[in-house]
């Protein structure tokens, strides 16, 4: 038994291994920089997702603006490099640290509250920051964005094209990824699923629920104010467009079709969310229709959530 | 040396005096219960006991520590655990995960072990897993530790409940109800469960309607009614005290047509 086990932890890597090995040799493959843009952009979604993934699907505390805190990232890299010229990377930490901090201050006054209140004051919370971008043109130069944001430059060779970028983003991701997924197989994260099903025992079992929740939301922000600076300086514009609150929509719903608390389904489902409009570009004027009916059924059939689909194929094996 | 104490307990809720003026102790190693009808009050005790209401006045100390004014999850880490009266487990969590939480109050973990996944979170992973299987044996869950929580039995449930909050090492343990919904031989076996952690040390305190339960474990019982303590004393006294069967089934006469003829002893 034991050494059958041993042998699935070794395939388990093995996977992970030929998993991340194809990851990294795909952009060095000469695909179109077409294709390379649509998977930055993917892994940027994936990187949002896992965040988000954190504090409501692990804690269960539905947050409807997270969008807000990849805005304040874009924004304060993308000011401090073209206003300040300091470099991206110090741009991408601000943009983490400046995250948190705006994330502390949300989740303080709000995370006492939870369910449906939660929701709207993070949606409306988003809606303030977009409203700020839009009309702080002193600062943020309003609806006519930043431009010329740096590229970010490593051992003197600047990441220019969709491909190295995408290696950028990757190894970022995927550092995400091995830290998030360390977190829920910890105390902390098993006591944030605990708040999740039960506040009132997870109290009783010495849980301080509260700060759980602060901590988780204050993690899960910074990570996407790194996501907003990758973007920001990806694009070389940005402008509030970029950060409406249909975006956060769209990340929860990336979230719920991956599975709550689930990291890999998250990342399975923001692929599929970013490429999916791109491949149904045939469709034209249906293409939105076509959409919606495929995230309908993808919902029901929670493809995506891989424990889901497990446990569907063992229970039809019992049978 | 009583290892609870608790002197002049009183809480109301608006107008409504829930409980006034409650005083008592639990000697160490002993089962103490407190009885009473419907809304006398008992399950306001037990969450003032256990932090989840602030008493408006009285003191309550476990062990010599003033256990007034802490917060409900900061109980726990003093000493006191407890179970609740409709089941609160996790439902969407394993049996083995279910049990883990209530060590987590025992586990040093710092955030920064976790992010690192350092030496001290294999160490202490490993230790709480280690105690956590070792629970779920004594109770033969062990085989079930992968499956729901939620797919389990109703009364297998109910021990689960109490593994879990014995997993924190209490030095006394509130059970609220732990015989509501049980059918007779699970009643049987949960007393005989019971009776087990009393002679293994633990302390318990005990809420239930189930007065055979009660009556048959208990080394002492206490008995509210209308958020007043009315009598006390060893299971056979309490059982003949004419003021306990008033509460319970009324003035004599009054309820004739629900107690019958039947001596009063009879249902206690």
């Amino acid at each position: 038994m034991k050494k059958w086990k041993s042998m699935a932890e070794k395939y388990r890597i093995f996977f992970h291994g030929c998993i991340l090995a194809a990851l990294f040799i795909f952009p060095a493959l000469n695909f179109s920089q077409y294709v390379y843009r649509i998977c930055v952009i993917s892994v940027l979604y994936a990187i949002l997702a896992m965040s988000l993934n954190l504090i409501s699907g692990v804690a269960g505390q539905i947050s409807l603006g997270h969008i807000a805190y990849y805005g304040i990232g874009a924004y304060t890299s993308a000011l401090l490099c073209v206003n300040f010229g300091v470099s991206v990377w110090v741009g991408i930490l601000a943009a983490f640290l400046v995250a948190m901090v705006f994330g502390l201050l949300i989740a303080l006054p709000t995370l006492k509250l939870s369910g449906g209140y939660l929701a709207i004051l993070t949606m409306s919370f988003a809606e303030i920051i977009r409203l700020i971008l839009l009309n702080w043109t002193s600062v943020t130069r309003g609806p006519m964005g930043i431009l010329n944001i740096p590229k970010p430059s490593l051992f003197g060779y600047e990441i220019r094209s969709s491909s190295a970028y995408l290696w950028l983003v990757l190894i970022i991701a995927a550092l995400v990824y091995v830290v998030l997924d360390n977190l829920i197989r910890s105390k902390f994260g098993r006591n944030l699923k605990a708040i999740r099903d039960d506040e009132i025992s997870s109290e009783a079992m010495g849980i301080f629920v509260y700060r759980h929740k602060v901590v988780a939301f204050v993690i899960s922000t910074g990570i996407a104010g790194i996501a907003g600076a990758l973007y920001a300086s990806y694009m070389e514009f940005i402008d509030p467009t970029s950060f409406v609150s249909d975006e956060s929509t769209v990340i929860l719903s990336m979230v719920v079709l991956g599975g709550m608390g689930n990291m890999k389904g998250s990342i399975l489902a923001a692929f599929l969310l970013t490429v999916l409009p791109e491949a149904l570009r045939s469709f034209s004027d249906y293409r939105m229709l076509v959409y919606g009916v495929v995230l309908v059924v993808m919902m029901m059939l929670k493809i995506t959530d891989w424990s889901a689909v497990k446990r569907a194929f063992r229970g039809r094996r019992e049978e | 040396m009583e290892l609870l104490e608790v002197t002049d307990l009183s809480i109301s809720f608006g107008g409504l005096k829930a409980v006034q003026n409650v005083s008592f102790s639990v000697p160490k190693g002993k089962i103490v219960s407190v009885i009473g009808p419907n809304g006398a009050g008992k399950t306001t005790i037990f969450n003032m006991l256990t932090g989840f209401y602030i008493p408006d006045t009285g003191s309550i100390r476990l062990d010599g520590v003033e256990m007034n004014g802490k917060k409900a999850y900061e109980f726990i880490e003093y000493g006191i655990a407890r179970t609740f009266q409709n089941i609160r487990l996790y439902g969407q969590l394993s049996v083995l995960e279910n049990v883990l939480i209530g060590y987590q109050c025992r586990l040093k973990q710092s955030l920064w072990d976790a992010i690192f996944h350092t030496k001290t979170l294999k160490k202490t992973e490993t230790e709480a897993l280690e105690r956590a299987r070792r629970a779920l044996e004594e109770i033969h869950l062990l085989p079930y530790e992968k499956e729901m929580c939620s797919n389990l039995p109703y009364g297998k449930q109910k021990v689960l409940e109490i593994a879990r909050a014995l997993m924190s090492e209490p030095k006394l343990l509130f059970l609220d109800e732990p015989a509501a919904g049980l059918n007779p031989q699970e009643t049987q076996e949960l007393s005989s469960y019971i009776l087990e952690l009393a002679k293994k040390g633990f302390t318990i305190v005990l809420i239930e309607h189930d007065l055979r339960l009660v009556m048959g474990i208990s080394d002492y019982v206490y008995v509210i009614d209308h958020g007043i303590k009315i009598a006390e004393g060893i299971p056979s006294e309490v059982q003949h005290n004419p003021e306990v069967i008033t509460a319970y089934i009324g003035k004599g006469g009054e309820r004739q047509n629900v107690a019958g003829n039947l001596p009063a002893e009879h249902i206690l």
